[in-house]
């Protein structure tokens, strides 16, 4: 079976004046059909200009320097820009973070998804609305709202007729970027519900990218625990949980309370991440790493499996250290 | 709807606050201009005081009656169109020396505004959308430059390269001759001495148009719902037209509205330049020969315009942005 979405070797680079910035390095993940991946991280990690470069939507200065897309076998990096939008809304979409900017304020919530529609189908005006009024009642919404105009819904309401956009072409993957971090806390919690029934009902799968690593545990299936450009460690979700392998990961379990196990003190990670522009050498969290080696500054970690499923880059284990540096 | 009415209200109170000041303007003034106006008139011989008194009512400063009884019968007389009667152009009445003029500056800065618009936001959507490109990099410094020049030095420039030098255009009025006949001939005629004052109108206008545009248009471009919006896979028209341009537009509208309002105005120094028959000449022969009818009469045909063109900007802008049209 061939992956839905397979990430290879992605290489994102800002072009700044002060020299090209590597946002992206080296990344690689794989998503299969109907799963839930999650791709988390501090701010500013890359990911989500990683998910941005899935669909193609960076702009310059950032440019994607190398890899592939893979989705469904086909190489979308490869691909003319007409063929790209062909692929973009109607295979993947992707929900923003910011619920309140994600919808042009000036016109009808209704014209947003006919022109989603007709660019894509052969269809008249009333079957597109015929079709958005049903999206709307799926995530919860009264119909008659495709008359009005996003300035007259709340937070937690756009975010669902984003979602409910999203969800129009019944695409097989949903890019979804921090979709909750704009909202409160009650409604993250029933727009997450919601997500989480949808894709059980539809099938579809999910890249959902966070901050918030407790949240992904209980929601996806695997993990890509992203750090400074690079892909620290990938996991299935209950495993990542139980046997964080990467420091990294570690400190990220140790800076979230968990609500069901014993009380602990949070500690968190102390420094702060990296310049991009000028990376440490070696591993790029050796500087902030409570388990640094003599080995971490000089050599760089590959991501490298240390048990079926389980990939972490760290000196920790011999199978991340590159042959050439062993002793 | 109610919205329309609100801002009719709104403007109908505006204006009557201008008619009361344009009434109340010359009566603060020290002396009256009656006064002025006869003693100009007795240099020329002894004036009696029948021909005093009856000159003066004539201009409307009807000593004996108070100031309530005088704005009563300024209003109620405006209310017929009857603006008093000009002294230059004596013993025509204000009414119809504005109404002559007015057609040729709604003719010539109406046309050359609007295009200066159209065409100036046009370039701007579109050196916005290749932001980086040729079009971006040239452009907004040179406009930056020839935004700056005032009017009556494009106007000048234009007469002298074009009009003086190479006589291809004619250097004054708006037609030749001296009838105005409804031809074809005619009209090309008119579109022809037009053609060098509405230029100096768009060049010297279209900068700003332009940096607008493109200004509000660029921090546009970076909002979520455009990104979501190519996300969509919408065509680049599209996203350029329906969600960039449409919602970067609302400021440059404002822009427009007001220079539409001050359209009747009329371009002063243009008109002078090219010694245009609009609103602008007559106002500054008005204020040299102290013609205090027409000039309160030309003031008030401004104000009302600005007034309209602000009123017919709202109900635009209500159309394009339906934050604005929220009724609460």
């Amino acid at each position: 079976m061939t992956s839905l979405l397979e990430v290879k070797n992605l290489q994102v680079d800002y072009v700044l004046p002060r020299g090209v910035v590597r946002a992206v390095d080296n990344v690689s993940f794989d998503i299969q059909p109907g799963e839930i991946v999650g791709l988390a991280g501090e701010s500013g990690c890359g990911k989500t200009t990683a998910a941005h470069a899935i669909l193609r939507l960076l702009r310059p200065p950032a440019e994607i320097g190398g890899g592939q897309v893979l989705f469904q076998g086909k190489d979308l990096l490869t691909l003319n820009i007409d063929q790209m939008r062909a692929y973009r809304w109607r295979h993947i979409s992707i929900v923003f973070q910011s619920a309140m900017n994600s919808l042009n304020p000036v016109i009808s919530i209704g014209d947003q998804f006919v022109d989603t529609f007709q660019t894509h189908e052969k269809l008249r005006r009333r079957e597109a609305l015929e079709r958005a009024a049903e999206l709307l009642r799926l995530v919860g919404i009264d119909p008659s709202r495709l008359r009005g105009f996003p300035h007259e819904l709340s937070g937690g309401m756009r975010q669902r007729v984003v979602i409910a956009l999203a969800l129009a072409l019944r695409p097989e993957l949903i890019v979804m970027d921090e979709p909750t971090t704009a909202l409160d806390v009650v409604v993250q919690r029933d727009i997450l519900q919601q997500i989480q029934d949808l894709q059980k009902r539809l099938n579809f799968a999910v890249l959902f990218i966070t901050h918030d690593l407790s949240l992904l545990v209980e929601f996806s299936s695997r993990i890509a625990i992203m750090y400074a450009g690079k892909v620290a460690e990938f996991a299935p979700a209950s495993e990542l949980f139980h046997h964080p392998a990467h420091p990294y990961t570690v400190g990220l379990m140790e800076s979230f309370p968990s609500i069901t196990g014993e009380r602990r003190r949070l500690t968190g990670i102390p420094g702060s991440p990296p310049d991009l522009g000028r990376p440490p050498s070696g591993c790029r969290f050796n500087p902030r790493c409570p388990k640094r080696m003599e080995i971490c500054p000089a050599i760089e970690p590959r991501l490298a499996e240390i048990k079926a499923g389980h990939a972490v880059a760290c000196h920790l284990y011999p199978e991340s250290t590159p042959r050439a540096g062993r002793a | 709807m109610r919205f329309v009415l609100r801002r009719l209200g709104f403007y109908i109170v505006s204006f009557l606050v201008a008619i009361t000041l344009n009434f109340a303007i010359p009566r603060l003034m020290p002396g009256d201009p009656a006064s002025t106006i006869i003693g100009r008139y007795a240099q020329n011989g002894t004036m009696t005081p029948a021909m005093v008194r009856s000159l003066r009512a004539a201009l409307g400063f009807q000593t004996n009656a108070n100031v309530f009884q005088q704005y009563w019968s300024y209003v109620s007389s405006l209310a017929q169109g009857n603006l008093g009667i000009s002294y230059s152009h004596y013993p025509t009445s204000v009414m119809t020396v504005i109404l002559q003029d007015v057609p040729w500056t709604l003719f010539l800065f109406g046309i050359a505004t609007i295009l200066s618009f159209l065409i100036g936001t046009g370039i701007g959507i579109v050196s916005a959308w290749r932001r980086g490109g040729i079009l971006d990099t040239v452009l907004p410094p040179v406009m930056l430059f020839t935004s700056a020049f005032p009017y009556f030095w494009v106007a000048l420039i234009l007469v002298f390269v074009f009009a003086v030098q190479n006589p291809w255009f004619p250097t004054t009025h708006a037609y030749s001759g001296s009838v105005i006949h409804l031809t074809w001939p005619f009209a090309r005629d008119v579109v022809y001495h037009a053609l060098l004052p509405a230029g100096t109108i768009v060049i010297a206008s279209i900068g700003g148009w332009i940096l607008g545009m493109r200004n509000v248009m660029v921090s546009t471009l970076s909002e979520d719902y455009i990104t979501m919006a190519e996300a969509k896979g919408l065509s680049d028209r599209v996203v350029m037209l329906r969600y960039a341009a449409r919602n970067a537009i609302l400021p440059n509208v404002t822009g427009f509205a007001m220079s539409l309002g001050f359209v009747l105005g009329g371009q002063v120094l243009t008109e002078q330049v090219f010694s245009y028959p609009g609103v602008g000449n007559e106002l500054v022969n008005a204020a040299l020969q102290n013609d205090y009818p027409l000039l309160q009469g030309i003031l008030l045909f401004i104000v009302g315009a600005v007034l309209l063109a602000n009123f017919l900007a709202d109900l635009v802008y209500a159309r394009l942005d339906p934050r604005v049209r929220q009724e609460r």
